[in-house]
């Protein structure tokens, strides 16, 4: 894991893209930050001031309601981050375990997961969130949820894989002849060797999980009554195209600037763990 | 072949089993009698009452379930809370309209996917090549909920070129195609890219080559088809993503079909619809996953052997 992580480290470094990756994601964890602690999270409706165009009153205008957009961003800057940490956390620790009793002790009980699974994956990706965003309204709780609902299916696959091929190494075997339980095989032997690839797949399902948050809001199916999100602002925005366009242009760069990072960042980190690729990938 | 093809059909059983199991759960797990939600709670208990027989609401969960199951078997998904109409009825005319949207999204970023996968191919590692791979993974960043209301701002608003909303006629298939397929078109012009790239140090291209054939030829004629049929399984498994596309992108662009029809049902608390158009999309998923994978073993002889 070690020498994994700092050959990653060394090509993000190395690599302009990922050191502008780097640059924006940080930028927007400071904005949410600063929202959370600062004025700028107070969010003030001022009525006549409604779709003002950016400008020095307004850097970057106000919406219908007379909110500035600016601080609608850092806010949704901050819901973004929210979602996407819960609904990881969640989704790792669902995952995780079933996976890990899926394919440590096989039989009945990994079929029966396998299967839960396979259904799972059955329905195309954000379906079954909308169904259950539908079904019992949206609000950060019923969001987180419902992607978590479908989140951890890639962390117990991956999991699975992983137990079912390291449990037959020697080195558990050495462990259990030694008297280990089962639980401490799993937890202090076989688990820590998952942790790389689960951080690859965690990275990427950030991403993910922030698009399919916009997403659902998008929709007016997500957060939207609690918290401001971005995607919920873009959608607001559609109606307003023709005369104040930039309402959308500002968050919709917002997220994608997010995204691209995220995704960048895992494109480096997957080339840093599978050295073949990178030359085929023709990025770098 | 044919004992692939039983043994496939087989195993979605339990699947669309547990799809429609799951979709009932959620549905009869909303808090509250789905009376007090359609009728209001201040509706007349006897009214309530006739409402959740009406239904079947009133029964036993385990009847309903049984109920539910056999209705689907029999393609019954049930009927409208507001129309009594039949929800099946309701669903096919739209399934039509998102089917062609998907298709159209299809073919285009097939296409697109072929061309620029060439050329990066041809230009590999050089400038041409790596202005593709940044663009296509930008293409790949943006959300269709992103490029969608950035197109029709820029097309319909600033340019007047294409209609603003609907299905009327040719021209609004533009840019609801455009923002459906985008991010699978730069998703797949990576994998014709690698594909070809594969191949052309084989002995076939250097025979080709060796004949006297154009570049250009060699690239599209020899290379590209081998490229083409891994790339055909990846697109298809990616026409599911594209039905969960579609919902969002029928919303930018007020695309008549099932994913509209979704969230208008969403709006109205017509939640048997709401099951139904997600069962449907769960089972095109599905099926259509199960036709790439065997259309995949009759194109290639070697999986078929295996």
């Amino acid at each position: 894991m070690s020498t994994t992580s700092s050959r990653f480290v060394q090509q993000l470094l190395a690599d302009k893209m990922g050191q502008l990756a780097i640059l924006v994601l940080a930028f927007w964890m400071v904005v949410a930050a600063v929202s959370l602690i600062t004025p700028l999270g107070q969010i003030a409706t001022v009525l006549p001031d409604r779709l003002t165009a950016p400008g020095s009153a307004y850097f970057f205008g106000t919406d219908p309601h007379g909110q500035s957009v600016l601080k609608l961003l850092a806010s949704g800057a901050r819901t973004s981050i929210l979602v996407s940490s819960y609904t990881v956390t969640l989704s790792l620790l669902v995952g995780i375990p079933l996976g890990a009793t899926a394919g440590y002790f096989g039989g009945r009980i990994d079929t029966m997961i396998s299967r839960v699974i396979d259904i799972l994956l059955a329905f195309p990706p954000l379906i079954l969130p909308i169904a259950v965003t539908a079904f019992f309204g949206g609000g950060l709780f019923n969001v987180v949820a419902a992607l978590s609902l479908t989140g951890w299916v890639g962390y117990a696959r991956l999991v699975r894989g992983q137990f079912l091929s390291l449990k037959e190494r020697e080195y558990v075997t050495a462990a259990r002849s030694l008297g280990a339980s089962n639980i401490r095989l799993m937890v202090r032997h076989i688990l820590p060797n998952t942790l790389s690839p689960l951080a690859v797949q965690a990275t990427f399902s950030l991403a993910s999980v922030i698009i399919a948050e916009a997403g659902l809001s998008f929709l007016g199916l997500g957060v939207n009554q609690s918290h401001v999100s971005w995607g919920g602002m873009l959608n607001e925005a559609r109606s307003y195209l023709i005369d104040a366009p930039y309402l959308a242009f500002f968050p919709a760069l917002a997220l994608f600037s997010v995204v691209s990072s995220l995704n960048f960042l895992g494109e480096v980190i997957r080339l840093a763990l599978d050295p073949r690729s990178s030359a085929q990938a023709g990025l770098s | 072949m044919l004992q692939v093809l039983f043994r496939r059909l087989l195993q979605l059983i339990p699947v669309l089993w547990g799809i429609v199991t799951i979709v009932f759960l959620l549905q009869r797990l909303i808090p509250g009698s789905p009376a007090d939600i359609v009728l209001g709670p201040d509706a007349p208990d006897s009214q309530k009452l006739a409402w959740l027989e009406r239904y079947g609401f009133n029964e036993p969960i385990l009847s309903q379930y049984g109920q539910f199951m056999l209705g689907i078997l029999q393609g019954d998904f049930g009927r409208s809370f507001a129309t009594y109409q039949p929800v099946v009825d309701i669903i096919v005319p739209r399934l039509g309209v998102t089917f062609l949207l998907a298709i159209s999204a299809f073919v285009f970023s097939l296409v697109l996917a072929s061309i620029v996968g060439v050329y990066s191919a041809s230009q590999a590692g050089h400038l041409g090549d790596k202005i593709a791979a940044v663009l296509s993974l930008l293409a790949i960043s943006a959300p269709t909920f992103i490029i969608g209301p950035v197109f029709l701002w820029f097309f319909s608003v600033k340019l007047g070129w294409l209609p603003l909303l609907g299905n009327e006629g040719p021209l609004s298939f533009v840019l609801p195609t455009i923002t459906l397929g985008s991010a699978l078109a730069a998703f797949s012009s990576r994998m014709i890219r690698s594909g070809i790239v594969d191949v052309l140090g084989e002995d076939f291209i250097r025979t080709a080559r060796s004949k006297g054939l154009a570049p250009t030829q060699v690239l599209v004629h020899h290379a590209l088809r081998n490229a083409f049929l891994p790339t055909l399984t990846v697109l298809g498994m990616q026409l599911g993503v594209l039905m969960s596309g579609t919902v969002i992108t029928e919303q930018i662009f007020s695309w008549p079909g099932l994913g509209s029809l979704t969230l208008q049902s969403v709006q109205a608390r017509e939640y048997n619809i709401v099951s139904g158009c997600v069962i449907v999309m769960a089972i095109v998923f599905v099926v259509s996953n199960l036709c790439v994978d065997i259309l995949y073993r009759v194109f290639d002889p070697r999986v078929r052997l295996s």
